[in-house]
């Protein structure tokens, strides 16, 4: 009976192999000394066990606490592993950008379009990274993130993760595309593109592997420890969640100084990459506001 | 007592169960039911994720040792557990107060 009972604790799981033993083993040991101390007080052993079972609890009901911790450790390992990720991404483009250094003005459509589109998917990548790196910041003195603060990091990664594919295919599209000098070689740019699309493979196969393990969204204890200083992060994010268009401004007058400085135009003739790259934020923050948990969705500003 | 009304406050029991000495899962059910006389009528299967927990947030430590000719996880409070400890009782103190205050004096 307690076999069958540890058989169905076990299916209730969602933790590492590492837990999961050590878990079975103490629930084993804990339903063994109770069932030991009824028939010592003179139940009959069936009966001992059948009670020592039922104070013990539901396995759901106790599963999903230890799932909570244990999704609270593998979300915290997500924005690490993207970061990495874009940091390989970054480097395979420095790579490839050796030896096709920018994209010429003859180049044709497809080469900037790509260009452009994995220049957008980088920044998404970067705004949603560092999204879920300031809400795992805020929860990290907790044991237990709460469910929907643990679904904000999951959010924020997967769409990361996305980004980081589309940036490095779209690079590798614009590097294959282009207009190359006469003699150059090309191995910097096919070691500099297999390296993304290795970094974005890479990262897409883990985040599948995780999310996969997804476990029933247990709330944790009620109680909370102040974030203190890793808190700061997610205060700021609180800010743009409450003026979203006050706090984009200065990220959209940045992105443009940034983007006529990519340029290297004019100031005229950078005026339309600035204005484009002011959409670009605006836009974001329209589109994956909700998703980032950066602005409410329309649901939820219906409902409040 | 129900496990609904203990919620938020399990952590620090077990704190205290093991502020008198190291304990496994079984052992810490026990003390919280003959202490509270039996009041606190919680699943005994609760006191687990309480305790990985508390071990998550550095506030107990565990070892497998041999207890009773079995070998058991046993628990002990951590340094930090202990000042976690007299932190919470400090809270729980001015807390209880202020709601005994309240129920004493506001009419039903």
């Amino acid at each position: 009976m307690i076999d069958h009972y540890l058989t169905e604790f076990d299916r209730e799981l969602r933790v590492s192999a590492a837990t999961r033993r050590r878990i079975l083993v103490e629930v084993g040991d804990h339903l063994r000394d109770a069932s030991d101390s009824r028939i010592a007080s003179g139940i009959d052993p069936t009966e001992a066990e059948e009670s020592a079972i039922a104070a013990f609890g539901a396995p759901a009901d106790i599963a999903e606490p230890l799932n909570a911790q244990a999704a609270t450790t593998a979300i915290r390992r997500l924005p690490p592993i993207v970061a990495t990720s874009g940091m390989l991404l970054v480097a395979g483009l420095l790579w490839a950008a050796r030896s096709h250094p920018a994209v010429a003005p003859s180049a044709t459509m497809v080469t900037r379009a790509s260009f452009l589109v994995a220049a957008l998917a980088v920044q998404v990548a970067f705004v949603a990274g560092l999204r879920a790196s300031a809400r795992v910041l805020g929860d990290w003195r907790d044991p237990v993130a709460p469910a929907a603060h643990r679904d904000v990091v999951r959010r924020s990664s997967a769409v990361a993760t996305v980004a980081i594919g589309v940036a490095a295919g779209g690079w590798t599209v614009a590097l294959i595309t282009a207009n190359h000098r006469a003699g150059t070689t090309r191995t910097g740019e096919v070691a500099g593109a297999t390296l993304m699309l290795i970094a974005a493979a890479a990262l897409a196969i883990t985040m599948a592997t995780m999310l996969r393990r997804r476990s029933a969204e247990a709330e944790g204890p009620t109680a909370r420890r102040s974030a203190g200083a890793l808190g700061v992060p997610e205060r700021v994010i609180a800010f743009v969640q409450r003026y979203p268009w006050f706090a984009a401004v200065p990220a959209a007058l940045l992105g443009s100084a940034i983007a006529m400085v990519h340029a290297e135009t004019s100031f005229a003739g950078a005026v339309p990459w600035g204005a484009a790259e002011a959409a670009a934020v605006f836009g974001g923050l329209w589109l994956l506001g909700p998703s980032l948990d950066l602005r409410p969705s329309r649901n939820e500003q219906l409902s409040a | 007592m129900s496990s609904e009304q203990l919620k938020g406050h399990l952590d620090p029991l077990v704190l205290a169960v093991l502020e008198g000495g190291p304990c496994h899962g079984y052992g810490v059910i026990e003390h919280l039911r003959s202490r509270s006389d039996d009041l606190f009528d919680l699943p005994e299967g609760t006191v687990y994720p309480a305790l990985h927990r508390l071990e998550r947030a550095g506030l107990v430590t565990s070892t497998r040792e041999i207890v009773g000719g079995r070998e058991r996880r046993v628990y002990r409070l951590a340094r930090r557990g202990k000042a976690s400890l007299a932190d919470q009782r400090k809270q729980w103190s001015r807390f209880s107060a202020a709601v005994s205050t309240i129920l004493n004096v506001s009419p039903a």
